[in-house]
């Protein structure tokens, strides 16, 4: 999948053609695309992400099923992982996906939801989260329809309404998919500091270069599977006591350590190997990237490891690309 | 496609029975949730904490506030259920009975939140999805600006009023219209905005030949003022151009119109390329960019800035992109791989496209910049076809062309107009003669 065979060498180092590389495998679709890879760990970006952080708090909502008389954590998961077909099906990004939930989320905290609405207030959160987020949303017909049109339009554009009063127009709820994003971009700017510093000596630059490009698979493979850990993580009642960054470095911690599982089991098959090309693999916790409890970090990590083997059939293929 | 139109009202009742009929791409989450997984009583919180008797299976659909007491439940309840089934009813006239609830000292004052609080007056115009009337609070008596949103059309909602409301409500400055206000009945939403009673392209429709200098810094400060804040905040206006710049009559600016706006959130494919009115549009998007942040707004700035001073638009494109484009190379230069590094990787960007131009002397195009001291050199910080080298709001508030205003102007709060400042007041224009070369058919880029 991954075009080498030119121009790689020339212009290895420059931020355009590795940013066409980390685009090229495993994009079969990964709903966040790596973009503009240089001067992603911008001082702006680090700003943002501290505003982000300090935000999502506002918009954590704990236990919101606790009011509910009809709807059980077993009915949100079947809901939210018919939204998660449906964002697929719609192409739309991850962030729509996300922020669809917590709409959803902070809209049953504040109200009784009976369980045939309960389908209803789905797509009509999912249809705000893509009003704010995306260029262009899914018609309300074609939302129905999914919906066996079961309600009407009026139905749907009420409860719009309703979600919006109660939810008092709050919709900037920093997301996992922003979190995920932003710790990948970071390490990228890694990765490709570590390039820069590797300027390979003549001779032995094709063994660099081939070890560059692994790691840029596998790059690819751990990104693709914390995204997919984090998708079913949404799902889950469970997680929802956890803020989003959290999700996302613990999803990320997570991939490493069944990416890293994985690839020490093919190293004693394949000598061959050489530890460059898992680089990335080392930890994050020591850098500033981390300002969330490591305990809380850890315990969100294990449970999304139980998660992710109740799911395995999921994951597998990732894995083991 | 077909697994996915499916109605889950029955799979939410026989979700105890476990196992769906399945099909389609299933995500097997319940299982972790509940009992499935070895060892995890002691991990993770029993989610069946609800008692039995309170699982009772309603047959009645609807939603049910937890914020009213429990006598008022069973009203609102109806309520609500009248809104969702829409039984035709006015659901939101509401009894005064329920009004009493809300307000017990006085049942009849005027309250924020209703629109009985709001005398209609003229209409001042009449949008895609809203209407615009000029209006009075009958709770203070201060005129407001009513954005009249008619909800039921096709699609609810419309996404600009979605996107305007939720961003607006956490801006208070100075230097962005005040939302009030919303008002939400069954077939419209109101958005309430402080009055101000024209804007920048009606302004420079009235004093055209370019305004007095010394207002085109008051103004520019503001506008930069504004969009330091909003900035700082991650969220981008997306749509400045003229019309949205308001004008009060002593000489505020205030940023409005953010039914474009956005905040900045995961960088890719959110922002269409459709954003911005050409004249005001950055070359990177007309190149077909996506990956844009702050800097597209200041694009705008520079065009709106020039506007001002020379009294005509910057870049007014008479045909499409094409011709956008090549207005801006033909004063800044065609880009290259030197000058934009990048450039050639935009998608609408193809070699021999557009003829090659050096970069000229602003004041070559633009004369009026001569006349005003540091006033090119801050224009050429704005206008730069290379979105990263573009000057931040922050950063030109600092500029040399700011250098004679007071500077304790720097230190005012968020909510304190420029104009508390003693000495400063905005300029008649008529004090300074212009010829007049402003065309009014073309004016503001009205497209």
């Amino acid at each position: 999948m991954m075009t080498s065979d030119s121009g790689f060498e020339d212009d290895i180092h420059t931020p355009s053609s590795s940013q066409q590389r980390l685009k090229g495998p495993g994009s079969r679709d990964p709903p966040y695309t790596m973009t503009q890879c240089h001067d992603l760990y911008s001082e702006y970006e680090e700003d943002h992400f501290i505003h982000q952080r300090n935000k999502q708090q506002d918009f954590l909502v704990l236990n919101c099923l606790s009011g509910q008389t009809q709807i059980t954590a077993e009915a949100r998961c079947v809901l939210v992982s018919w939204l998660i077909d449906l964002y697929k099906y719609f192409d739309l990004t991850f962030e729509s996906c996300c922020l669809a939930v917590n709409i959803m989320d902070r809209f049953l905290a504040t109200t009784a939801v009976a369980s045939d609405c309960f389908q209803l207030l789905g797509v009509t959160s999912l249809l705000i989260a893509t009003k704010y987020v995306e260029v262009h949303f899914p018609g309300i017909k074609l939302l129905l329809s999914f919906c066996c049109d079961a309600f009407t339009r009026e139905q749907l554009c009420n409860l719009e309404s309703l979600i919006l009063i109660k939810l008092n127009f709050r919709l900037a709820a920093p997301t996992i998919a922003y979190f995920l994003d932003h710790f990948v971009n970071w390490e990228v700017s890694r990765i490709e500091a570590r390039m820069e510093d590797n300027i390979p000596e003549e001779g032995k630059s094709w063994m660099i270069w081939k070890d560059c490009e692994e790691q840029l698979l596998n790059f690819e493979r751990f990104k693709y599977l914390a995204f997919k850990v984090c998708e079913i993580s949404l799902a889950d009642y469970t997680f929802n006591r956890y803020q989003p960054s959290v999700i996302a470095q613990s999803a990320l911690n997570l991939a490493k350590d069944l990416l890293r599982e994985q690839l020490n089991e093919s190293t004693i098959q394949n000598a061959d190997s050489t530890h460059t090309s898992t680089d990335f693999l080392g930890d994050v916790e020591k850098t500033s990237q981390s300002l969330d409890d490591p305990d809380l970090i850890q315990q969100c990590t294990h449970e999304l490891g139980l998660l992710a083997s109740l799911n395995k059939e999921l994951l597998q293929d990732i894995i083991k690309l | 496609m077909k697994k996915l139109r499916r109605t889950l009202s029955e799979s939410f009742r026989r979700v105890a029975l476990k196992k769906e009929d399945g099909g389609f791409d299933e995500i097997c989450v319940s299982k972790m949730s509940t009992r499935g997984c070895q060892g995890s009583d002691s991990l993770f919180r029993p989610l069946d904490s609800i008692p039995e008797e309170r699982r009772v299976q309603r047959t009645q659909s609807g939603f049910e506030s937890f914020e009213k007491h429990a006598s008022q439940v069973k009203r609102v309840h109806s309520e609500n259920n009248a809104c969702i089934n829409a039984s035709g009813s006015n659901t939101h006239s509401e009894s005064p009975k329920l009004r009493r609830h809300s307000s017990p000292s006085s049942p009849t004052s005027p309250k924020f939140g209703k629109v009985d609080s709001y005398e209609k007056l003229e209409k001042l115009g009449e949008g895609s999805y809203a209407t615009v009337y000029k209006g009075k609070s009958k709770v203070n008596g201060k005129l407001v600006a009513l954005k009249v949103i008619r909800l039921q059309e096709e699609e609810g909602t419309p996404f600009t009023a979605i996107r305007e409301a939720s961003l607006l409500k956490g801006l208070k400055h100075a230097n962005i219209v005040l939302l009030h206000d919303i008002i939400h009945t069954k077939e419209t939403l109101t958005l309430v905005f402080e009055y101000v009673h024209t804007d920048l392209c009606r302004y420079m429709d009235k004093h055209s030949g370019g305004l007095h200098p010394e207002n085109v810094r008051l103004f520019l400060f503001q506008l930069l003022r504004g969009l330091s804040y909003i900035h700082q905040r991650f969220i981008l206006h997306r749509d400045l151009k003229p019309q949205n710049l308001l004008i009060s009559e002593s000489g505020e600016l205030k940023l409005a119109d953010f039914g474009l706006a956005r905040a900045k959130s995961v960088p890719s494919h959110t922002y269409s390329n459709e954003v911005v009115t050409l004249w005001y549009r950055p070359p990177d998007v007309l190149l077909g960019s996506t990956e844009y942040s702050t800097c597209l707004d200041m694009w705008g700035v520079g065009c709106i800035y020039i506007e001002m001073i020379q009294g005509v638009a910057a870049f007014p494109g008479m045909k499409d992109v094409q011709d956008q484009l090549e207005r801006i190379f033909l004063v800044l230069g065609t880009p290259s791989e030197e000058t934009w590094p990048g450039v050639h990787s935009l998608p609408h960007f193809k070699p021999g496209r557009f003829p090659v131009y050096s970069a000229k002397k602003l004041r070559q195009a633009w004369n009026k910049l001569g006349h005003v001291d540091h006033a090119e050199d801050l224009a050429s910080r704005f206008l730069q076809c290379f979105p990263k080298q573009r000057v931040s709001a922050s950063t030109a508030l600092q500029h040399d062309f700011f250098r004679q205003l007071p500077d304790n102007l720097r230190n005012l709060s968020d909510m304190s107009s420029i104009f508390t400042v003693p000495g400063l007041r905005l300029y008649p224009e008529s004090d300074f003669t212009n010829i007049n070369t402003h065309s009014k058919g073309a004016s503001c880029g009205k497209q």
